[in-house]
């Protein structure tokens, strides 16, 4: 029997369905993914990066940075629903809530209804929550046509702990990069948003030029390559680097950066994931007080969430 | 002696229509290209062997050669993956495809001198792509670094080799079709396909946004799961049987080995809760628990064939790389395994659809694996995982093949025994000691990750004893393949192989073969 054809079409038939699978339907998918518009004011993002922003892309991309970093951030993504204004009608507004939530007992929604804004539910999936806040409108339209519920998004997991992003990573982040180095081991901590957590360009320079100043310790390479060690002429450089003694050049020296590691300082400033977008909106930021401020004010952990965020740069210290 | 082994050994019975071409015959057409490849590959298995112990230095020393930009861990640590994989593994595999497919179609190898140049070539290309990456022309897709300058010579060199199997194959002699040939079509065809699509996906059309990242990961899992496995699982399924004497198991259950990699084996390489589309994680990982049927069918199929029939076998130490080789492969199958599983509860949330069967089968898989998932995740789990991968798995079936195939092309024994055996154990040492520390400070590693508590340069120290004892693991490696080394130039030193190629006249030294004739 010859079974070279038999062979031949079966094999065809699973990679091509792999093929089709994997890169054809994620092309149809998303590669024609478009600019989105993102609050305030309808910005667009994301935006092409600056010259020397792309320029610095590349030095990161030929030295590989992205074999110990990555530029994605995991975390999941948590809805609550919050009673933002109780309206005037109680008595209609603690029904409401009790149809919602039958395993409350009347005297709990009277004091939820009191204590608004406060949580009605917590901890939901984007789709239970809106489906929740869907439930509510109709409820209260009956009785209680000025109350109102907010769904409010908080996010968790080490990631956002650490303070490298406030929101996960989704593919509209990545739409302008070429190459997309999305990284897949964590040597070093996460990239992407690092241009937030560390916006200030001779504390980088300082970093590449040799991670043991500020990282006594750290696994990641020197980058002397990237600077130029040359004699003082008259006077020093305003550029120079600002190095502690130990770690400074030879008296009569001083270290410069070139071109490169400008570049890939300004690359790295970029990377902010800072934009709310529909599929990964950003949590609320924390607000102090102010009666109208608290219509919008997120419930207590996401607060916290929020503030772990800002977590200062370079934090591992 | 040797000829009747292999008429008796051809583990199909005899149905020719032409009369088939005597191994003799065969193997003096495959000796050049086949022969080159092989040297190439392990001479390209030292180069790897030393870059990839000056980037395992880095990775606890950072200091370590750092004043110059080609030596820098980001370009010396992409430069040996690529080595390793486009310099020693697929030319290895190719030339091992090469010699099976022409034996098992009783057949000689035909356009041999073509593809001899086309070795050249590739060699010219692997040479090119490597020092472009050390220049810092990366493309900076993983396993896919090599510029665009290198590839197409990569991509026309394996058309010209795979043609001349495809040639071969289709003028074979013998009609009946073994379970190795179906491995080895199948992968031959499969390769031109992925590399071009993510050539052409990544370099010269580039997609868009994060599709670049879906097709490298789809390559680099393909490249592994499929083409890499397909050679080896073809050189396992021809050897095992022909070492042992004795006929496969079971031709059936071979082939649906076969067929269920065909169809799992395809679909994966992307991650749950990355930024590439959700369903694309679920179905890498559906498919991944999936490639467990093709590994237990070709396990269960390789153990009842060692296990039947006369057990008081000379110990053999080429078959010794091929067991090492074919245990390494369930391990890490397994293990890349584990590391997929997430905890049942996240997919049955994300995925209300799936049927309960597979929600069950995961929640049963996740608990068995102890949601090490969880923790392996942005690791040195996974390389652990690639490492044993290519150096336990798919090197030593290679070597066990080399040491196998090379005396019957040259028609000249391995000149030292001691090297060979020396080869075995400190591979295989150094398998286990480059391997398990990655694995197990990789669940290390994720563990500390998690915990935001814990200083980020924290998850970084905990490693380093991990990543020290590795470094020792890939020198005894190096021990191993240079003892390799040693052996070959010793033996093509010596041997009459521009003779038995048909290059070169007898010079009359009047020493025959011996030696070969009784190995065979
Ligand atoms: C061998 C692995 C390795 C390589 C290669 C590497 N890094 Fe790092 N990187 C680390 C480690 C480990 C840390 C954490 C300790 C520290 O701050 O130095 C780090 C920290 C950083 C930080 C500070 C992050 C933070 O959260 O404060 C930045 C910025 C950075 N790296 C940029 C780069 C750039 C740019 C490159 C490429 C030119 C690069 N790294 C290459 C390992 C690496």
């Amino acid at each position: 029997m010859n079974q070279g054809p038999l062979i031949f079409l079966g094999v065809f038939l699973a990679m091509a369905l792999s093929w089709y699978g994997m890169v054809v339907v994620p092309h149809a998918q998303l590669g024609r993914l478009q600019e989105a518009n993102v609050p305030p004011a309808n910005a667009r993002y994301p935006t092409l990066k600056s010259g020397l922003a792309q320029q610095g892309r590349e030095v990161y991309r030929a030295n590989g940075c992205n074999y110990c970093h990555t530029q994605q951030v995991r975390a999941e993504a948590k809805y609550d629903v919050v009673l933002a204004n109780a309206g005037t009608n109680k008595t209609e507004l603690v029904k409401v809530i009790l149809d919602l939530n039958a395993g409350l007992s009347a005297e709990a929604a009277s004091k939820l209804a009191d204590a608004a804004p406060a949580p009605l539910a917590r901890g939901l999936r984007e789709t239970a929550a809106a489906d929740l806040a869907r439930k509510f409108e109709e409820l209260k339209k009956i009785g209680a046509p000025e109350a109102k519920v907010d769904v409010v998004v908080r996010y968790s997991g080490p990631d956002i702990q650490r303070g490298w992003g406030r929101r996960h990573s989704v593919a509209q982040d990545y739409l302008y990069e070429r190459p997309v180095m999305l990284g897949n081991v964590r040597v070093g901590p996460d990239l992407a948003n690092i241009g937030a957590r560390q916006p200030d360009a001779a504390t980088q320079l300082l970093h590449l030029y040799n991670p043991q100043i500020s990282a006594k310790g750290s696994t990641m390479p020197p980058y002397p390559f990237l600077f130029e060690t040359r004699q003082v002429i008259a006077k020093p450089s305003p550029d120079a680097l600002k190095l502690p003694g130990e770690f400074g050049p030879p008296a009569g020296y001083e270290v410069v950066p070139k071109p490169e590691a400008r570049a890939l300082v300004a690359y790295l400033l970029s990377l902010q994931t800072d934009a709310s977008l529909f599929e990964s909106p950003l949590p609320l930021p924390p607000k102090k007080s102010g009666a109208e401020a608290a219509t919008n004010q997120p419930p207590a952990a996401a607060e916290a969430t929020s503030q772990s965020a800002a977590v200062p740069a370079f934090a591992h210290k | 002696m040797g000829m009747m082994k292999v008429q008796r050994q051809a583990p199909e019975s005899i149905s020719s229509s032409a009369a088939p071409v005597s191994p003799v015959e065969i193997n003096r057409s495959c000796c050049l290209p086949v022969t080159l490849l092989f040297a190439a590959s392990i001479g390209w298995l030292l180069v790897a062997g030393v870059l990839g112990l000056i980037s395992a230095i880095k990775l606890h020393s950072a200091a370590f050669l750092s004043q110059a930009a080609w030596l820098t861990y980001g370009r010396v640590f992409p430069a040996y993956l690529n080595v390793l994989l486009y310099g020693f593994a697929v030319q290895a595999a190719l030339g091992i495809a090469l010699w099976v497919l022409a034996r098992l179609s009783r057949a000689e190898l035909k356009g041999s001198l073509a593809a001899t140049f086309a070795g050249l070539f590739w060699n010219i290309g692997v040479f090119f792509g490597v020092a472009g990456i050390l220049a810092g022309d990366s493309t900076g897709y993983l396993w896919l670094e090599m510029p665009r300058y290198a590839t197409p010579l990569l991509f026309f060199s394996y058309a010209v080799i795979g043609l001349s199997a495809a040639i071969t194959f289709h003028s074979r002699r013998e009609r009946q079709l073994y379970v190795s040939q179906w491995y080895l079509v199948a992968a031959l065809f499969w390769f031109p396909w992925i590399y071009s699509t993510a050539q052409l996906a990544l370099v010269y059309f580039p997609a868009r946004g994060v599709v670049q990242a879906v097709v490298a990961g789809w390559f680099a899992h393909n490249i592994f799961t499929v083409w890499l496995s397909s050679i080896a699982l073809a050189a396992l399924f021809y050897f095992l049987p022909k070492i042992l004497n004795r006929p496969l198991h079971s031709h059936e259950l071979g082939m649906f080995g076969f067929w269920a990699l065909a169809f799992f084996g395809c679909w994966g390489g992307l991650q749950l809760g990355g930024p590439t589309p959700s369903w694309l994680g679920s179905v890498s990982v559906a498919a991944g628990v999936m490639t467990l049927i093709p590994v237990l069918a070709v396990a269960i199929n390789w153990r009842r064939t060692l296990l039947t029939g006369d057990r008081k076998l000379a110990p053999n130490p080429v078959l010794s790389f091929f067991k090492f080789g074919a245990v390494c492969y369930v391990v890490a199958s397994l293990i890349a395994i584990a590391g997929l599983v997430q905890a049942p509860v996240e997919l049955s949330a994300q995925h209300k659809d799936m049927s309960e069967t597979i929600q069950l089968t995961f929640a049963f898989l996740s608990r068995l694996m102890g949601g090490i998932s969880e923790v392996a995740e942005f690791t040195h789990y996974a390389s652990g995982v690639a490492f044993l991968f290519l150096y336990g798995f798919f090197a030593f079936v290679a070597l066990g093949s080399i040491y196998y195939i090379v005396p019957k092309l040259t028609l000249c024994d391995w000149p030292s025994a001691p090297l060979l055996r020396l080869h075995f154990w400190s591979g295989a040492a150094g398998v286990v000691l480059l391997v398990a520390p990655l694995v197990l400070g990789g669940v290390r590693q994720g563990a500390a990750l998690n915990n935001a508590d814990l200083p980020f340069l924290e998850t970084v120290r905990g490693t380093i004893p991990f990543l020290g004892t590795s470094t020792l693991g890939l020198l005894l490696l190096f021990v191993g393949n240079v003892s390799l080394a040693v052996n070959l130039a010793r033996l093509l030193a010596r041997c009459r192989c521009l003779e038995c190629c048909g290059l070169a006249k007898d010079p009359g030294t009047g020493r025959a073969p011996v030696t070969v004739a009784a190995n065979l």
